[in-house]
């Protein structure tokens, strides 16, 4: 049998084992094979113990049977075949965050530029209050809070801010990391005893960007140790970037003394992409693809992708795929053909009967009222509300709307449209409202 | 006069779900783009009944990785109770994560932390990320919504069930594989006896083919009778 020892009991051991429990425990592992020894390297602790206990000595038995040469050993740890981020057994590491020789600007992605960055009415002024922050920087806004729901750009606009701190003072040293790598680096540092390493790297960066510090809630340790490291970086005008996908005042677990500190400076929202920026984003997308798109098909997809950008992404990618799996070009036909799929899906996601049922709720009204011909405002502008998300986001004509709401005629679904339309302009509370149920809606 | 009865020839590469083994049937444009994880940084997710051959495209993709040196795992999430979500660190430095039944674990806090992370590690390191679950991203009790949204960000198929004649076109390949020869005739006496699950119907018919190989009879009606009435 031919192969590499490690190979040969690999060989063994998955017609041994059902394939279940060789994919999941033993496919994973690397094999450093040297002289008189088998290095076994598991992803992490759980798979090693999981090994030690089930399969080692019948890894080791199949060692010694297959070695060509003998006494070989066998040894198992915790590591990659990188050899970074290793663990158990060998000594610990700085996380490669606080290596002191490490290159600066770390995490940034390259791609997420302002350039890249689709602008639009729903994310202009943090465009304009990031770029704002980005050429003078620790000065114009500290901190910048960006919050908006999922898939809306927060993360493009924070990469973009970081990137171009680096290409205006290619010596500044930016930080990128999302919350969780903060509360892990910081978990680690506490382990092995490096917490003052761990102090002095993140209060000594010119520019700390933290992704989605929603997930601070509840880890008070690590928001104790962020707070300090927050008021540092703020006295030494280093610039500090965050984003959450609310404003801080809605985030649970989190310290009050922390959301006092997020506004101190500018606190901007990105909104669900309207029409327009979802169709340049499409635009945007197939170019770096390298795909010609055309606008009707970009229309078409952006009108039926609505909730985020990550949706409308996928969308494209499914249509892109399908394009390259046929051979076809992408015609308006072939678009339609190809995300049927997942229209289905949306069509079946966004009823009528569930933005009824959705606004009820919200509003905590009765679903019988919504249906009624009761004329009080606490009634009237729920159902007017539902009444346009319905003309929104469904495909149901306006007579079938009608019929939904008990009855009404077309043009009542045309005047609530156009009164929810207005009412937008002129209140602000209700706009926010009409906002958060479409959110709801359609993620 | 004594009947001497030939033992079969195990035939364990047959029970290895690799992509030769898979018959793709309507599900040929998420079978090419499984079998093409390797050459680029991807992230599928999958989704449809059992029995559509979810688990065996994953771990047939890790077979495949392994094959060329590469470093996979497959996790079957249903199992979450004896898992911890810890088992989800440091999979970053594998080349392949699959991960099947992510419906099990919906709503789980924990879990849907973790895996939310692990997506984000796997992007930052260009590494493939293949998900499968009954339900679609939009239908899926993901709580979270940022986890919910990446779900929809990669390339997302629906597999479907094979109807009756590619469950027999289906049977005969896994036949040949095997060096056995299935009639038509026979294909329709096992779906018509048989749970009509595609791995019940693949076992059945490891089944029959040991027999077969054991009796050195071919496999035919009468023999396939007798084997079932066995049972």
């Amino acid at each position: 049998m031919g192969g590499s020892l490690w190979q040969r009991c690999l060989a063994k051991l998955e017609c041994e084992l059902p394939p279940q429990q060789f994919s999941t425990w033993i496919r994973p592992l690397h094999a450093v094979e040297e002289e008189r020894n088998l290095k076994l390297l598991a992803p992490n602790r759980f798979v090693l113990e999981w090994i030690k206990d089930k399969y080692l000595e019948r890894i080791v038995d199949l060692v010694t049977h297959l070695a060509e040469v003998e006494g070989v050993k066998v040894f198992l740890s915790v590591g990659s075949h990188s050899g970074l981020a290793t663990a158990g057994n060998t000594p610990h590491r700085l996380p490669k965050s606080m290596d002191r020789h490490a290159p600066i600007n770390r995490g940034l992605k390259p791609g997420f530029t302002f350039e890249t960055f689709v602008e639009g009415k729903s994310n202009q002024l943090a465009r304009a209050a990031s770029l704002q922050v980005a050429e003078n920087p620790g000065t114009a806004y500290n901190p910048l809070f960006i919050c908006g729901g999922v898939g809306l750009g927060k993360t493009h606009c924070m990469h973009a801010v970081g990137n171009m701190i680096c290409r205006i003072r290619p010596n500044a040293n930016v930080v990128y990391l999302h919350s969780e790598r903060f509360v892990a680096d910081m978990v680690k540092a506490l382990q092995h005893n490096t917490i003052n390493d761990f102090k002095r790297f993140y209060r000594s960066v010119d520019a700390l960007l933290i992704d989605d510090i929603q997930f601070f809630a509840g880890k008070e340790r690590s928001q104790e140790e962020f707070f300090h490291t927050f008021n540092a970086l703020f006295e030494g005008q280093q610039q500090i970037v965050l984003t959450c996908d609310r404003y801080p005042n809605a985030v649970q677990g989190v310290e009050e003394r922390l959301k006092s500190r997020f506004a101190w400076g500018l606190m901007v929202a990105i909104e669900p992409p309207e029409l327009e920026t979802r169709v340049a984003i499409l635009m945007i997308k197939a170019e770096l693809a390298r795909i010609v798109l055309s606008a009707e098909v970009a229309f078409f997809i952006g009108k039926r992708f609505r909730s985020n950008v990550r949706e409308l992404e996928g969308a494209l990618h499914r249509v892109i795929a399908n394009s390259q799996f046929t051979g076809r070009p992408i015609t308006l036909e072939f678009a339609k053909d190809a995300l049927k799929d997942l229209l289905a899906l949306q069509d079946k996601l966004v009823t009528i009967d569930n933005i009824q049922k959705t606004v009820a709720d919200f509003y905590k009204t009765r679903l019988s009222d919504l249906l009624s011909h009761r004329r009080n405002r606490s009634i009237a502008r729920p159902r007017q509300i539902a009444i346009a998300l319905s003309k929104e986001l469904t495909n149901h004509s306006l007579p079938e709307i009608g019929d939904a709401f008990g009855g009404r005629d077309h043009t009542t679904i045309l005047h609530s449209c156009r009164k929810v339309s207005e009412l937008r302009k002129l209140e602000q509370r209700f706009d926010d409202d009409y906002l958060t149920l479409y959110r709801i809606l359609t993620t | 006069m004594t009947q001497f009865r030939q033992l079969p020839f195990v035939f364990p590469e047959g029970r290895i779900p690799s992509f030769e083994l898979y018959y793709p049937g309507p599900n040929r444009e998420v079978f090419e783009h499984v079998r093409r994880l390797g050459e680029a940084p991807a992230s599928l997710y999958l989704w449809g009944p059992s029995g559509t051959g979810k688990t065996h495209l994953l771990q047939a993709a890790g077979h495949e990785f392994t094959a060329l040196g590469r470093r996979a795992c497959y996790l079957a999430l249903a199992q979450n109770a004896e898992l911890s979500p810890t088992i989800l660190e440091g999979l970053e430095d594998l080349d392949l994560v699959c991960i099947d039944e992510l419906h099990s674990v919906a709503g789980n806090r924990e879990w849907e932390r973790a895996l939310l992370h692990l997506y984000e590690r796997l992007r930052d390191f260009g590494r493939c990320f293949v998900l499968a679950s009954l339900e679609s991203p939009g239908f899926i009790n993901i709580d979270l919504p940022d986890l919910k949204s990446r779900l929809a960000w990669g390339l997302v198929f629906h597999l479907r069930q094979l109807d009756e004649c590619d469950k027999i076109r289906a049977l005969q390949w896994r036949a040949k594989l095997r060096g056995a020869d299935l009639s038509d005739e026979v294909a329709k006496y096992l779906l018509r006896r048989n749970s009509r699950a595609m791995a019940e119907l693949c076992r059945v018919l490891d089944e029959l083919d040991e027999s077969s190989l054991a009796m050195q009879r071919r496999l035919t009606l009468p023999l396939m009778r007798a084997v079932l009435d066995r049972r």
